[in-house]
């Protein structure tokens, strides 16, 4: 099964919607796409609009490949489950999204080889036939914000 | 300065404040209190302080300040800790004429850009984290990589 998160944007997400259908036509894998307030909807697709977040866990845990917006929680949701993962940015020349911000973070996962970036919309379906590697093992180093938050509190002297 | 430290935490309601509970391990020894937008997620918290959410009313920029202002007198934080978004920006001017040591955590969704708040904030800021390192060279030295909620780089 591959999961599909377009997120909660207002805007439409045509591209990656038709692009997945029509994955789910060609090979009759199971795809299941979150579409939130997106108004292009998938045929073959199973779809919904939101669902509570325990189930959109469990989906991404069920799946062999995650493809999602490059959203920050639905990244790190992927990530925490160690699931194979493309990112495909909402993109403001296709009136995806208001700015090219989510660019940023999509170029971001694939330099930590978190999963693959998608911008041709075409190299979708090569890349669900063959996914990216999982990574195993995500840990944020929180621990370090949290003693560096610490010190600073303890030293009170002005570094800047 | 009382035994345990006063901190004053802001942030606004979103994911911005879910960063904020993320890192609440680093204040287990201090008294909190919160200056955020008013939501569900916001009203749960104890001793919070909750303003509209109308980010971009000049008006409600100077209602915020003074509020900030009498809120600073009455609870006398040692530290203001925020990571964002711009409901930070009259905190960290209340903290700097107050004198109150302020740290600022930029959001961990910038990971090359930095963010408007974060633009205004680096000026007025006592200490500025980013979480991502690739971020540092547009905050021009003002910044410093210490860790992140979302990259696995060690600092």
């Amino acid at each position: 099964m591959i999961f599909v998160s377009l997120g909660t944007m207002h805007l439409d997400f045509a591209r990656l919607v038709r692009a997945m259908d029509s994955v789910a036509q060609r090979t009759g894998e199971r795809v299941v796409m979150q579409t939130g307030l997106a108004s292009t909807l998938p045929i073959h697709a199973e779809h919904f609009a939101f669902r509570p977040r325990t189930e959109i866990l469990a989906l991404i845990a069920g799946a062999r490949l995650v493809v999602t917006h490059a959203g920050i929680g639905s990244v790190i949701d992927v990530l925490r489950t160690s699931r194979s993962l493309v990112v495909v940015p909402r993109l403001r020349r296709h009136h995806e999204h208001n700015n090219d911000h989510q660019l940023d973070l999509a170029q971001a996962v694939e330099r930590r080889g978190w999963g693959k970036m998608v911008l041709n919309i075409e190299e979708l379906e090569t890349l669900c036939a063959s996914p990216p590697p999982a990574h195993r093992g995500y840990t944020p180093t929180k621990a370090p914000l949290i003693a560096a938050i610490g010190q600073w509190m303890k030293t009170p002297t002005r570094t800047l | 300065m009382s035994q345990r430290p006063t901190v004053a935490l802001v942030s606004s309601h979103g994911g911005h404040l879910t960063e904020l509970l993320e890192l609440d391990d680093a204040f287990a020894e201090c008294n909190k209190f919160y200056f955020c937008y008013d939501a569900d997620t916001t009203r749960r918290l104890p001793n919070a302080y909750l303003v509209p959410n109308r980010p971009y009313s000049p008006i409600r920029f100077i209602v915020n300040l003074a509020r900030l202002w009498k809120i600073f007198s009455k609870e006398r934080p040692d530290f203001l800790v925020s990571t964002g978004a711009e409901i930070a920006i009259p905190a960290f001017i209340v903290a700097k004429l107050r004198g109150v040591r302020s740290l600022y955590i930029e959001c961990g969704a910038q990971c090359t850009r930095p963010s408007i708040t974060g633009r205004v904030v680096v000026h007025l800021a006592d200490q500025f984290f980013v979480q991502w390192p690739e971020l540092l060279p547009a905050y021009c030295g003002r910044a410093e990589y210490r860790g992140s909620l979302i990259d696995e780089t060690a600092p």
